[in-house]
């Protein structure tokens, strides 16, 4: 696929705020319907994919990315520390469910941004080495 | 000649396991599942009991499964250097970019 | 055919899983090989899914009545078990990508002649 076919960019620039509203909704509902945390950031990890695979321009900063995930996945191993190990949730009957559905937002762009680093820096690799020889 | 023994060594374990699930079966308490199936909507305030199950009743694996992703990332970030990487470790001459292939 | 009747469907995942073993011993290019390392990760994800089947069960949310409920347990594991199939192979896949640029090729003979010189 080259990069001047224009169909396909055209067509995913279109889809692309489709795409996440999808992947949101699937995160937040997640304590309601069948998703969750995992399956919405499988679908929001599909973005940055699809971006590149019909723009493959390597301007996006993947350290950035890299960083934030970190962040998000220590708000992740400190929420439930904090909040569900020591009663606090069980304490005020009511949050329980902001408090699923925090936690569901977390995990989601946790795993979106993790999935995404990781084809990032397949696609961005440079060879140490001669090229192929069969 | 190794292809026809691996297929043949395959068919006899699997038809090995295949006849001992037929002839000896058991089953397990029902015990979880009784529990989580009635009790799921009072503990938590969840109305998908997967959900209950990986945020409140197992919140460990969930922990820990996240950071399993950090860490095939952190192997990753050592098997594939981005080129800004690649430069720096050159000019501190720890890796020899453009290695030379040996001759078949 | 009789021999139908003593066969379960939980035997489906058991054949996955022993063709995900042949294709890592016999197969003669390294990412056909990282594939069957894939493929028994998802059969045993299946065979646990299967656990505790019931003709007839629904969706274990607050709409369906409780005895006809599926099971949520296995279910709820199994999402941890397919995120670590994928790490797994994405770390086989880094680790090939630096030994095909080093070496050149992506046929294990090959590559063993070319790692003893």
């Amino acid at each position: 696929m080259s990069s001047e076919s224009s169909i396909t960019r055209v067509i995913v620039g279109l889809l692309y705020p489709f795409i996440l509203l999808l992947g949101f909704y699937v995160i937040i509902n997640g304590h309601y319907t069948p998703g969750g945390g995992f399956q919405g950031g499988s679908i929001l990890a599909s973005l940055f994919i699809a971006r590149y695979v019909v723009f493959p321009v390597e301007d996006i900063d993947s350290e950035m990315l890299h960083l934030s995930q970190r962040f998000v996945l220590a708000l992740l191993l400190l929420a439930p520390t904090v909040l569900l190990f020591t009663g606090a949730v069980h304490a005020y009957p009511e949050y329980r469910a902001s408090y699923l559905t925090l936690m569901d937002i977390f995990i989601g762009v946790q795993v979106g941004y993790g999935l995404g680093v990781a084809v990032l820096r397949f696609a961005f690799f440079r060879g140490v080495g001669e090229s192929w020889r069969f | 000649m190794r292809i026809a023994l691996s297929a043949l060594f395959i068919a006899a374990v699997f038809t090995t396991v295949t006849v001992v699930n037929a002839r000896y079966s058991e089953t397990l308490d029902p015990f979880l599942y009784d529990y989580m199936t009635e009790n799921f909507e009072e503990d938590t305030a969840a109305h998908n009991a997967i959900a209950a199950i990986l945020l409140n009743y197992r919140m460990y694996d969930t922990m820990f499964e996240a950071l399993i992703l950090l860490t095939a990332i952190i192997g990753m970030n050592q098997f594939l250097p981005s080129p800004v990487e690649l430069k720096e470790l050159s000019a501190r001459k720890q890796v020899a970019v453009g290695d030379k292939v040996g001759k078949e | 055919m009789a021999l139908l009747e003593f066969l379960d469907v939980s035997d489906l995942a058991v054949a996955l899983f022993f063709i995900g073993l042949y294709g890592a011993m016999t197969q003669r290019n390294i990412i056909k090989t990282i594939m069957s390392v894939g493929i028994m990760d998802l059969a045993a994800v299946v065979f646990f899914m299967l656990a505790n089947y019931q003709p007839g069960a629904g969706p274990p949310i607050t709409g369906t009545p409780v005895e006809r409920m599926a099971d949520p347990v296995p279910q709820a594991l199994m999402i941890t078990a397919i995120v670590i199939g994928v790490s797994v192979v994405a770390m086989c896949l880094a680790m090939f990508m630096r030994v095909a640029y080093r070496y050149g090729t992506a046929d294990w003979n090959i590559l063993i002649r070319r790692l003893d010189k």
